[in-house]
């Protein structure tokens, strides 16, 4: 170990502890062999995919594994004292004062009976003798630290009276207010909007300067490690395969795991994409069923013959960095490249295309508008979810939208597809009106459009085999049995999964198969638009780049449309040649991709960008935060939609006028829907930098 | 034949994971035993239920009379043996009647929804708002006491309960997006109803149905005993408590013994009820 | 909140009426002449029209509907046909009154027991305690109430002789006094719901304490009754509902309960109304019955507001 760390100045350090649990199926070991020192006042970040233990980790620490789970050997040192081994009784006593941990769901985590208040004060009653007046005071103290701008309203408050970043900071004062010697944070801004889960990351990173509290900080997310964590560790079946002071860890990799990961997630970059991005091959492994000697290496490019006999050390490379893999002396030569150019995926102008799909005024409102019995007065609280957005998309082009949850975007892809009746305007499929619900559009049209969900696990039928999921929809279209079947088989091949997969059940396939059968059961009918509403959310990174891949090669094949809804920019500004970006029902911004991501931006747009994590050192970003929470669509905000919470508010105007939707730049196709004249607009930084 | 080897094999396996319940199992041979005496019925039965023994009235148990006999010395072993034929068959007709009355109620409103969900679920409601009991007191009272009523009356009064199950398990499973894209691609509502919701609605209606075959058999007992179902002579459980309640100072044994048949049966069907919800909750 | 509950009583009214309708038309079915019934087999047609007119059978079903349904909403149940000339609104607050007296029992004895058990059977999951607990309460609440009645009754009444065995007892006696008598019936009526709240409680504090909140509460360090408070203060809002829901099963109980043991109740008069077809009686019995059952469903649900921050109207 390198000098700087010496055992004096470890907070915590984990000596080769392995973790296991007991199964009906025999024992499965979730952690083998950690070792971990972390040093009092930083924060240590812990990044790998799910099943990768670092969960299990996080709460052998705590000393509270599930009931089936213990720890097999190694030793947890809390400032020197073995906590590894402690009766419950005994870490009862720090647990809540000197260790303390933030999970992921903030809502679950509170008590909905109980008020804010005494939720975090009662944890100074029982490990100090503060009496319920000076706890109360010190919550409220503590509540203010955290930006908190009415501390006794939110103490008085229940936490579902919250908004969830406010009860993620509200789970954070919690664990502050002893001022614990530790904390654990799993994964605390995963659940939230990308400018929430700015503005917490902001925080955290505060606390360290203000309170000098050490961190563990738990993600899948490499930026969000980027932004907040001082060394990081990437975990890999139960162990780190690598671990250093973050900025070498994500400037310059070392372990092809960790380099595979920065490769494989899409990153918002102001010039549009060059090459495929490039997937880990294969998946994650299983832990009851390890490969024999390094667990990576069915997986490894740089693999020898060795690395499937033995598994490799933990070595120290470079001072200060550990490296688990055979050929880290090789590859450390080599020069590290972010984005090889692999294939090429053209970023031409695919012009002269006809129009496809298009939206005029569209509405969707949820609800009606009633008239109060007694009062004869008019009360409209209906959902306006969908709220006059027009576009057009042009054939074998992609419209990507992006948004924050409860924006409206997956009402927008259910409108189109007919799952929800327009209220108000028109969406054309081919210059043909389509503004009617399913039950009203004839076979031809429902042949020509199809979805694709974000869930895996509810996408297929649980009952039904793949092949009565693939055969269906072909045979509907008009095919005799065989040709469905052939047809289905086919359709297989072109997204990587073989004849094998028609008879098996959709429970014996994994999340990123799943997904991919969903796909090629779009693609069944040939149709000329199909909706992806965050059909990668819910996958490991290095899944959701094969998928991404996959939908861009057939794509390119099929000259199919896409219209691609999500809430991650890099994944949407990756695969869009347009983008829309909507708030409250509203198209704000809309245009070609690299117009969006470079200036003028809506001031929505430069917020979004600037609230992303971006795992790149060479990138300078630009700090904008948005205050308030995003209001209720049954009440909108009059004027500009986005005036509550817009930090380039101009003026009264913004609350009392509609903003004009003007042409942005030379390009006809770039529009912004804001007050502020587009020359003005044009005049900021961007945001990101390389 | 594929899908039918997948089927037998499943079932085995359903079998091996619920042998992981002892009280499942122990409920399970206990309700085999009876479906067994209750087929073979005369073979096992030493006298015939309905056969006058006047030497022998009010005998307590004994070698010849191993449960003793009654006011007109009738063998209760032989009347428990075979009283449980209309147990079983009022119970289980019953059940079956309720789930599909329940079940078809339940798919329609709630894949329909709308103002004739709204509609059926209301009227469900208020015929609930009579207890169960009540109401098939009631309705057998007016129409005259017969085993065919108790079977319309339970099937009735638990149809309603059964649609509350079947309609959530259909709500839960139609917002899933199989279902959108089932619609998505055109189908026809029957098609979506039978082919992509009825299988995966099996899991919780069969539980519910296990549970409501033990309060058919509860309140099929509970009838007979009010004297409401099967009219005598034919042995029937319920009845005979209510025949030996009379006498039960002198000849407890002829309460007892359908007493403790009653028990085991209605006991082990609840056991097994449990261990098949636990089945579905993942917990076995 | 008053809109709330002006909302549901509303509502439950409108329920009611429909039973009612319900209720007439189905005693409106039932075989049989009630004319004949009251006179016997030998009466003569005229008398038989006379007793017709006197009852008023002569009217269309819907005026004799409205002139039942306007008696009842003046307290004027009329008069049983059975028992010649009772007062029906008499008999069912006589009746009423004692069948309230074992219910109330009932209740105070199985509402904290079958909480205690449950919530201990929860907190100790999978211990030896919890499978006793929980079998046990499986049991009870699969017996059928003549059957676990018949037990207690040769246990404690015929073979120890502790307890009296029949709980008749006299119109108008204090029931303070014959208390013994009403111990089995309380205790057979209340085994069932015992089992089943025992049962959800169970169900729901171990939702509970596998829930993050109750993590979150042991990891903060909190001392064993404070995590348990924290639990029970989500898990027993739920079991207030399951409650008052279930204890409208006490009246189907109490026919059974009652009949077994000759208590002189509502439910037994149910029962001997049904089995001589008294019609008016029926009517009225099993309305009342109908309405406190709604009654009861309409408490559950506006304590269960008080109880939960979440829920406001």
């Amino acid at each position: 170990m390198n000098e700087l760390r010496t055992a004096g100045d470890a907070i915590l350090e984990i000596k080769d502890l392995v973790v296991s649990y007991t199964t009906l199926s025999g024992k499965i070991t979730a952690v083998r062999g950690v070792n971990l020192s972390v040093e009092r006042g930083t924060t240590q970040g812990i990044v790998g995919e799910s099943g990768c233990g670092k969960s299990t980790l996080a709460f052998a620490i705590m000393g509270y594994l599930d009931r089936n789970g213990q720890i097999e050997s190694g030793e947890i040192l809390l400032d020197g004292e073995n906590i590894s081994d402690k009766p419950r009784k005994w870490m009862k006593k720090i647990w809540g004062k000197e260790l303390n941990i933030v999970y992921q769901d903030p809502s679950a985590a509170l008590n909905p009976s109980i008020k804010i208040g005494r939720q975090i004060g009662e944890v100074l009653e029982t490990h100090g003798d503060s009496s319920e007046k000076e706890a109360r005071d010190e919550t409220v103290e503590m509540l203010r630290e955290l930006q908190i701008s009415d501390p006794e309203i939110v103490a008085d408050s229940y936490p579902h009276q919250l908004s969830g970043g406010m009860r993620q900071r509200v789970c954070l004062a919690m664990a502050l207010i002893s001022r614990p010697k530790l904390m654990i944070m799993d994964e605390p801004t995963t659940n939230l909007d990308v400018t929430v889960e700015a503005k917490i990351l902001d925080i955290i990173k505060d606390l360290k300067t203000e309170f000098n509290t050490t961190i563990i900080y738990i993600t899948h997310d490499l930026g969000v490690v980027y932004e907040v964590s001082d060394r990081s560790g990437v975990m890999y079946a139960g162990q780190f395969v690598e671990e250093g002071p973050t900025e070498d860890l994500i400037g310059s990799p070392i372990h092809p795991y960790t380099r595979g990961l920065l490769r494989t997630v899409p990153e918002v970059s102001t010039e549009t994409r060059k090459g495929k991005l490039q997937p880990i091959s294969g998946s994650v492994v299983e832990l009851d069923s390890l490969p024999q000697g390094c667990k990576f290496n069915p997986r490894c490019p740089y693999r020898q013959e060795g690395c499937t006999e033995s598994e490799p050390e933990f070595q120290v490379l470079d001072g200060d960095r550990h490296v688990r893999c055979f050929e880290a002396e090789e590859i450390i030569k080599e020069d590290y490249e972010r984005k090889p150019g692999g294939g090429e995926r053209m970023s031409e102008e695919k012009g002269g295309g006809k129009k496809i799909l298009g939206a005029e005024n569209a509405k969707k409102y949820f609800g009606e508008a009633k008239t109060r019995l007694l009062s004869r007065e008019k009360v409209d609280d209906r959902v306006r979810a969908v709220d006059d957005v027009s576009f057009n998309l042009d054939e074998g082009n992609t419209l990507g939208v992006v948004g924050e949850s409860g924006c409206g975007k997956s009402t927008l892809a259910r409108t189109i597809i007919g799952l929800e009746e327009i209220t108000d305007g028109q969406i054309t499929l081919e210059d043909k009106d389509i503004s009617v619900p399913i039950e009203g559009r004839d076979q031809e049209v429902l042949r020509q459009i199809r979805i694709v969900f974000q869930d895996p696990r509810a996408t297929l039928n649980p009952k039904r085999t793949i092949k009565q999921a693939m055969v269906r929809p072909i045979k509907l279209a008009g095919a005799s049995h065989n040709e469905a079947v052939n047809k289905a088989e086919e359709l297989l091949q072109a997204v990587d999964l073989g004849p094998s997969y028609l008879d098996r059940h959709p429970d014996q396939l994994s999340g990123g198969q799943k997904q991919r059968v969903a796909i090629a059961r779009a693609f069944a009918s040939q149709p000329e638009l199909i909706l992806c509403d965050e059909p990668t959310s819910s996958l490991d990174v290095s899944i959701q780049s094969s998928i991404i891949n996959l939908l861009l090669d057939l794509q390119d094949d099929l000259n199919t449309t896409f219209m691609y809804i999500s809430h991650n920019l890099a994944v949407v500004s990756y695969i869009s040649d347009y983008m829309a970006v909507m708030y409250l029902g509203r198209l704000v911004e809309v245009g070609p991709t690299e117009d969006i991501l470079n200036p003028p931006y809506h001031p929505y747009t430069e917020a979004l960008l600037s609230s992303i994590s971006v795992p790149n050192p060479e990138v300078e970003q630009k700090r904008i935060r948005l205050s308030g929470v995003v209001p209720s669509a049954r009440n909108v905000p009059s004027g500009c939609r986005f005036h509550t919470r817009c930090p380039r508010k101009i003026g009264e105007i913004c609350e009392t006028e509609e903003p004009p939707t003007r042409i942005a730049g030379d390009d006809a196709k770039h529009s912004i829907t804001c007050h502020i004249p587009v020359e003005e607009l044009s005049e900021v930084e961007p945001v990101l930098k390389k | 034949m594929e899908g039918f080897v997948r089927r037998i094999r499943g079932f085995f396996e359903i079998v091996r994971r619920l042998s992981h319940s002892p009280l499942g199992m122990i409920g399970l041979v206990i309700i085999l035993l009876w479906v067994l005496i209750a087929i073979l019925g005369p073979i096992v039965a030493p006298y015939s239920p309905t056969a006058y023994h006047p030497q022998d009235r009010f005998t307590g148990p004994s070698l010849k009379y191993p449960f003793g006999t009654d006011r007109f010395g009738r063998d209760m072993f032989s009347r428990v043996l075979m009283g449980s034929r209309s147990v079983l068959i009022l119970a289980s007709s019953a059940t079956a009647l309720s789930l599909f009355l329940g079940s078809s109620i339940g798919l329609i409103t709630g894949f329909l929804g709308g103002l004739v969900d709204e509609v059926v679920m209301r009227f469900m409601d208020i015929l609930m708002s009579f207890p169960a009991l009540l109401f098939a007191m009631l309705i057998l009272g007016i129409f005259g006491p017969s085993p065919f009523g108790v079977i319309v009356v339970i099937g009735l009064v638990y149809a309603p309960r059964i649609a509350r199950v079947a309609r959530s398990a259909v709500l839960e499973v139609k917002q899933r997006e199989f279902i959108e894209a089932a619609k998505v691609r055109g189908e026809s509502n029957l098609y979506i109803m039978f082919v992509e919701l009825l299988p995966n609605i099996w899991g919780p209606l069969g539980v519910e149905a296990s549970v409501r075959f033990g309060y058919a058999i509860f309140l099929s007992a509970s009838l007979g005993f009010l004297g409401l179902g099967v009219q005598p002579p034919t042995p029937d459980w319920g009845l005979l408590m209510k025949e030996a309640q009379q006498y039960i100072s002198w000849a407890p044994w002829m309460a007892v013994f359908p007493a403790l048949a009653i028990a085991s049966l209605v006991v082990a069907v609840n056991f097994l009820a449990d261990a098949i919800r636990k089945y579905e909750a993942g917990e076995l | 909140m008053t809109k709330f509950i002006g909302k549901r009583l509303i509502n439950m009214v409108i329920t009611l009426f429909i039973a009612s309708i319900i209720i007439f038309t189905l005693t409106e079915v039932m075989p049989g002449d009630v004319a004949q019934m009251i006179l016997g087999q030998y009466a003569t047609p005229e008398s038989l029209e006379a007793v017709r007119a006197q009852l008023g059978l002569d009217k269309p079903a819907v005026v004799r509907y409205g002139d039942w349904i306007w008696g009842v909403l003046q307290g004027d149940l009329g008069t049983s046909m059975s028992m010649k000339g009772v007062s029906i609104s008499d008999l069912l607050l006589r009746r009423g009154r004692n069948s309230l007296f074992l219910a109330a029992f009932a209740t105070i004895f199985l509402v904290p027991l079958s909480l205690v058990v449950g919530v201990i059977a929860g907190l100790r999951e999978g211990s030896w305690l919890d499978h006793f607990i929980s079998t046990s309460s499986l049991v009870a609440l699969s017996l059928p109430s003549f059957i676990s009645g018949t037990f207690l009754m040769l246990i404690f009444a015929i073979w120890l002789k502790i307890v009296p065995a029949m709980s008749s007892i006299a119109p108008g006696a204090n029931l303070f006094k014959v208390f013994p008598k009403l111990i089995l019936p309380i205790i057979t009526v209340s085994l069932v719901l015992l089992g089943y709240v025992a049962r959800m409680v169970r169900a729901s504090v171990i939702d509970a304490s596998h829930s993050d909140y109750a993590r979150t509460a042991v990891l903060k360090g909190l001392p064993y009754h404070k995590v348990v408070w924290h639990i029970l203060r989500n898990a027993l809002m739920p079991t207030v509902t399951v409650i008052a829901m279930n204890l409208g099963w006490l009246i189907g109980g109490l026919v059974i309960v009652e009949t077994l043991f000759a208590y002189p109740g509502l439910g037994r008069l149910v029962y001997v109304a049904i089995q001589r077809q008294d019609i008016p009686l029926i009517q009225a019995s099993v309305l009342l019955t109908s309405a406190v059952y709604l009654l009861l469903n309409l408490a559950s649900d506006i304590i269960y507001t008080f109880l939960d921050p979440r829920v406001r109207y």
